[in-house]
């Protein structure tokens, strides 16, 4: 008999002889034998080493590598992501202004506040009185009331000097603490008071550039960029105080425009103040005339009346109005002043400022037209685009009250009241060859539409007319020599609570220069102005706001690389006379 | 065989040694450079914030009226005037400055000065 034993997995057959002696081997149970074991057990040891060897010498290789032979090749993308940040950021958290030039105009200064926990207060008569000793502008009184506040926090005093933070630190109160703070500096003070506005003591906008470009300024450190140019500014402002001063004036107003692109090149409004003072009590020195100053502007708006009789073409330049005798409308009656009585040409009625033949041509055009063109010109709605919080909407009738009455009063500039801001953009469109463009007072400023409001060959004869208003009609006081001025004149009644006022006048002169190729417009407004010796005994605009007008553009004309156009050989004579060569 | 074992070991430990000091040098150098860049980010905050500061105090330093005043001051210079501005071809000719020989004689070398600039 044959005894099969299955010992194995694979092939489990076995014989077995009865008396056959039984050969036991471990290897067919899957067990080693012990030499063999500890041989694998070996072999396995030495695998691991080699591969620890292995990966240990590429490290080995890869550091002396690195460190001694190449150093580590990086592609562009990674030397970016590796490289050592430098951080090169702005210590302030709101962004500069400044001028077209890049002068520094506002700025945020880094500044320490000076805090406390009164609770942790213990000696706070003691502190009160040294701090007092430091800052003397803040009582006793104030200094204990604060550190004995039943409160976890108070700020002593905000905005401290580094020598003022020395001389607290010197005192050795660890009671006191300091926060790292910013505080907003205007370096030229009231030069653009009007303009930039105020921060309050959190640094957030409230008036001015400050206020309505807050977002702007508060959300990015880059410079922002201003249209004005702080030379002529300078310039305008002084010629105003001037001013303001020789004619015993409320105020002084005046706007410098680039002609073609609305670029305010400077706005200045005095009086004023001084930015770093924060006099926020004073509203009357606050007020901006330039922006905010509704009133009536009289004679200047029969550039507006005549550009749009042209333009129309239902009045031809060579049209005569009879100004004989005074228009009656009504219960109304139309009179000139100091206008020669007789038949006035287009020109003339420039030159002379006639309310009556500006009144008659208004009237031909009629109302609805009028209506449509001032509409055009931006004189009934607040003026658009301009980043200069504070400013004013027009005052005018609806268009039921619009009679032929306004239609009339209108064409030289009464019975609507504009800001001097809505008069010089109108006036620059006219001048500019027949473009209105929204102002604007920052270099970055877009979406700003321009339009077509009257024709080139209009705005042409318009700078002719205008000429000769300079030339030989009421603004002959601001006749520079070389730089073609052309402009108009306009005196109005003051109104004052709603009533005009017999003897208070507002003056206006609206001008640009050069003639043959307008570049800049100026406008300036004195408000009040008196009569004095010098002006026997007027106080219209040609005596006040006129010379005034030609001052500021004599002076800023060369700053601002317009060339005076001369006669070369007057010139030259001139130059000879001036070395005694000629007589 | 248990030399060479003994020698290899050695060297290996050797190896870990060198290895540990030259890794331990390692990060000393970069703990110290990144100190450094630390020093040189704060420095540059430093510097620009003085800077920042400077351009505050510039600004007020060149203030129109400030530099108005000084000029008048030290320089005697004034505003540019219309009729300072000249066009070339208003030069006089060298002709014309002989006719009045004194005053050329006084103003010789202003007038020498203008005959002979460019045209």
């Amino acid at each position: 008999m044959v005894l099969k034993l299955s010992l194995s997995k694979k092939k489990p057959t076995f014989s077995y002889v009865p008396g056959q002696e039984i050969y036991f081997s471990p290897s067919r149970f899957g067990w080693e034998t012990e030499d063999k074991s500890v041989n694998i057990c070996r072999s396995r040891i030495m695998l691991v080493i080699a591969i620890f060897v292995i990966i240990y010498s590429i490290i080995i290789f890869r550091i002396f590598n690195v460190c001694l032979v190449d150093g580590i090749q990086f592609d562009k993308e990674e030397i970016t992501y590796y490289r050592p940040k430098i951080r090169a950021s702005s210590p302030v958290h709101r962004a500069n202004i400044t001028d077209r030039n890049g002068v520094v105009v506002a700025t945020n200064l880094p500044t320490v506040n000076l805090l406390c926990n009164p609770k942790k207060v213990s000696n706070a008569e003691e502190i009160a009185k040294k701090l007092h000793n430091i800052f003397n502008d803040i009582s006793y009184d104030v200094f204990l009331e604060k550190l004995t506040k039943k409160s976890s926090f108070a700020y002593l005093k905000r905005n401290i000097s580094p020598f003022q933070q020395a001389k607290v630190n010197a005192l050795g109160f660890p009671e006191l603490e300091f926060e790292e703070s910013e505080t907003r500096v205007y370096p030229q003070k009231e030069l653009l008071a009007h303009v930039l506005g105020n921060t309050d003591i959190d640094n957030i906008g409230i008036s001015g550039l400050e206020k309505s470009l807050n977002n702007r300024l508060s959300s990015s450190t880059k410079d922002l960029q201003l249209t004005i140019d702080l030379g002529v500014q300078y310039a305008i402002r002084d010629e105003l105080i001037k001013a303001k001063e020789k004619f015993m004036a409320e105020r002084a107003t005046a706007i410098l425009m680039d002609i073609k692109t609305s670029e305010i090149i400077a706005l200045s409004s005095v009086p004023d103040y001084d930015l770093n003072k924060r006099d926020f009590k004073n509203k009357d020195i606050k007020f901006n005339f330039a922006t905010q100053g509704v009133y009536e502007a009289g004679s200047v708006f029969k550039v507006f009346n005549t550009a749009l009789g042209l333009d129309s073409g239902k009045i031809k330049i060579t049209d005569r109005f009879d100004a004989r005798k005074p228009l009656k409308m009504g219960r109304f009656k139309i009179t000139d002043y100091r206008v020669p009585p007789k038949w006035l040409s287009v020109g003339e009625t420039l030159i002379h400022s006639s309310n009556i033949a500006s009144a008659q041509m208004a009237l031909k055009v009629g109302k609805d037209l009028q209506i449509r063109f001032f509409k055009n010109l931006g004189l009934f709605e607040k003026i658009k685009n301009l980043e200069i919080n504070e400013r004013e909407i027009p005052i005018y009738r609806s268009e039921k009250q619009w009679q032929e009455h306004t239609v009339a009063t209108t064409a030289y500039g009464y019975g609507i009241s504009v800001t001097p801001i809505h008069i010089i953009t109108a006036f620059s469109s006219i001048l500019n060859g027949g473009i209105y463009t929204p102002p604007t007072i920052i270099r970055e400023s877009s979406n700003r539409e321009s339009k077509r409001v009257i024709s080139m060959q209009t705005s042409l004869d318009m700078r002719k007319l205008l000429r000769e208003v300079v030339i030989q009609g009421s603004a002959k006081n601001a006749n520079i020599e070389g730089y073609e001025v052309v402009g108009k004149t306009g005196t109005a009644n003051k109104i004052v609570n709603g009533k005009y006022i017999k003897g208070k006048n507002v003056t206006s002169f609206v001008s640009a220069f050069p003639a043959s190729d307008p570049k800049y417009s100026l406008m300036v407004i004195i408000d009040d102005p008196k009569p004095i010796k010098e002006t026997y005994g007027y106080v219209t605009s040609g005596w006040n706001a006129c010379p005034t007008g030609g001052k500021i553009i004599s002076r800023v004309a060369p700053q601002l690389n317009v060339k005076p156009n001369f006669d070369v050989s007057v010139q030259r004579e001139n130059l000879l006379k001036n070395f005694g060569i000629k007589n | 065989m248990s030399n060479v074992k003994t020698a290899i070991s050695v060297l290996w430990i050797m190896f870990t040694f060198v290895i540990g000091a030259y890794y331990f040098v390692l990060t000393n150098d970069v703990q110290n450079l990144e100190k450094e860049l630390a020093q040189i980010n704060s420095d540059i905050r430093n510097d620009i914030r003085d800077i920042h500061i400077l351009e505050a105090d510039w600004s007020e330093l060149n203030n129109p009226e400030r530099l108005k005043s000084l000029a008048g001051k030290y320089i005697s210079l004034d505003f540019i005037k219309p009729e300072q501005i000249i066009n070339y071809s208003a030069l006089p000719l060298e002709g014309e400055l002989f006719e009045n020989p004194t005053m050329f004689a006084k103003n010789k070398d202003s007038l020498r000065i203008l005959a002979n600039s460019e045209r």
